[in-house]
């Protein structure tokens, strides 16, 4: 890790990454939606509403999965200062917003015909709802602070008390009565899903991760050139760079 | 919206939605940070640099 830890080092290896990894989320999109559409069955209970799953479940498990990648760059940041941690962390935040827009969204979608609610004040759907808005302020905080250095460490510790929101999401569904179904993969004892809506949902799983994988290497190299850019502006107004980049 | 009720049942509508607005966002997404990666490399030729010159992350060189 510490090898592409030098920014122009990490830019020549995303380089190098970033079209092979925008053709394979393409293909495996493709793959994924076709599975989704005309291989997997309508469920004998929902119908053909059952196929939502395939856009809502993915986009909720990354979701997740973003803050807690945000936060160990949090640590990274606060205990290792890693160049490229405050990098990666800005980069991937509108990524995991993204995300948790259309994991409400969808649901919203699935609920109405499944539950006859647009939305209710349960558990799981608040705790998401507080995920997407910790989203939206870690990119309000950014932009708030012009230093990066300081705008990094507020972002970081924000980061790091948000994560107590991720296990509330994921165990909403056990902790509380809610209207939204418990776990039926994460969990002990093996998923619970039939195997014929089981692979069409993994697929699109890892077309979401090579989608993540491909927008944060793109954004990462695009928030270094700003910096860069930042830095020259400074440089041509005369102005110390010590204190910012 | 026939058509999809013909395919996807009743709530057919529901589910076109759902990808529809899904491919919208993330679609959307992608669509930006192509542009913004662009536009940066853009200013930074025009600044005279290149982007794999030898910088540790804050901009300065290395």
């Amino acid at each position: 890790m510490y090898q592409i830890a030098n920014p122009a080092r990490f830019t020549r290896v995303a380089s190098a990454l970033i079209m092979p990894l925008a053709v394979l989320t393409a293909g495996v999109f493709a793959l994924g939606l076709y599975q989704a559409f005309f291989v997997a069955p309508a469920d004998y209970q929902q119908g053909e509403t059952v196929r939502i799953m395939f856009v809502h479940v993915p986009a909720a498990w990354f979701a997740l999965g973003c803050w807690v990648m945000m936060s160990a760059s949090a640590v990274g940041t606060l205990a290792f200062r890693h160049p490229l941690a405050d990098v990666a962390q800005k980069a991937a935040a509108p990524i995991g917003a993204c995300f948790t827009a259309v994991c409400l969204i969808s649901g919203s979608f699935w609920g109405k015909p499944t539950w006859g609610t647009w939305w209710i004040w349960d558990a799981r759907l608040t705790s998401v709802l507080v995920l997407f808005l910790m989203y939206l302020g870690v990119i309000a905080l950014w932009r708030a602070i012009e230093d990066p250095q300081r705008a990094a460490r507020a972002v970081a510790i924000l980061t790091l008390v948000g994560a107590i929101n991720v296990p509330i999401v994921k165990f909403s569904v056990d902790w509380w009565n809610s209207l939204h179904q418990p776990a039926s993969i994460l969990r002990s004892g093996g998923p619970a899903i039939h195997p014929s809506i089981l692979q069409p949902l993994l697929i699109m799983a890892l077309a979401y991760l090579l989608l993540f994988l491909t927008l944060l290497l793109v954004r990462m190299r695009t928030e270094l050139m700003e910096r860069r850019l930042r830095r020259l502006a400074r440089l041509a107004a005369g102005e110390p760079l010590l204190a910012a980049a | 919206m026939t058509t999809l009720t013909g395919w996807l049942g009743p709530h057919g509508g529901y589910v076109a939605a759902s990808y529809l607005v899904a491919g919208l966002m993330l679609g959307g997404l992608a669509l930006a940070s192509a542009f913004g990666y662009r536009s940066a490399r853009a200013r930074l030729a025009a600044a005279g640099e290149t982007e794999t010159a030898q910088t540790d992350g804050t901009g300065g060189p290395r």
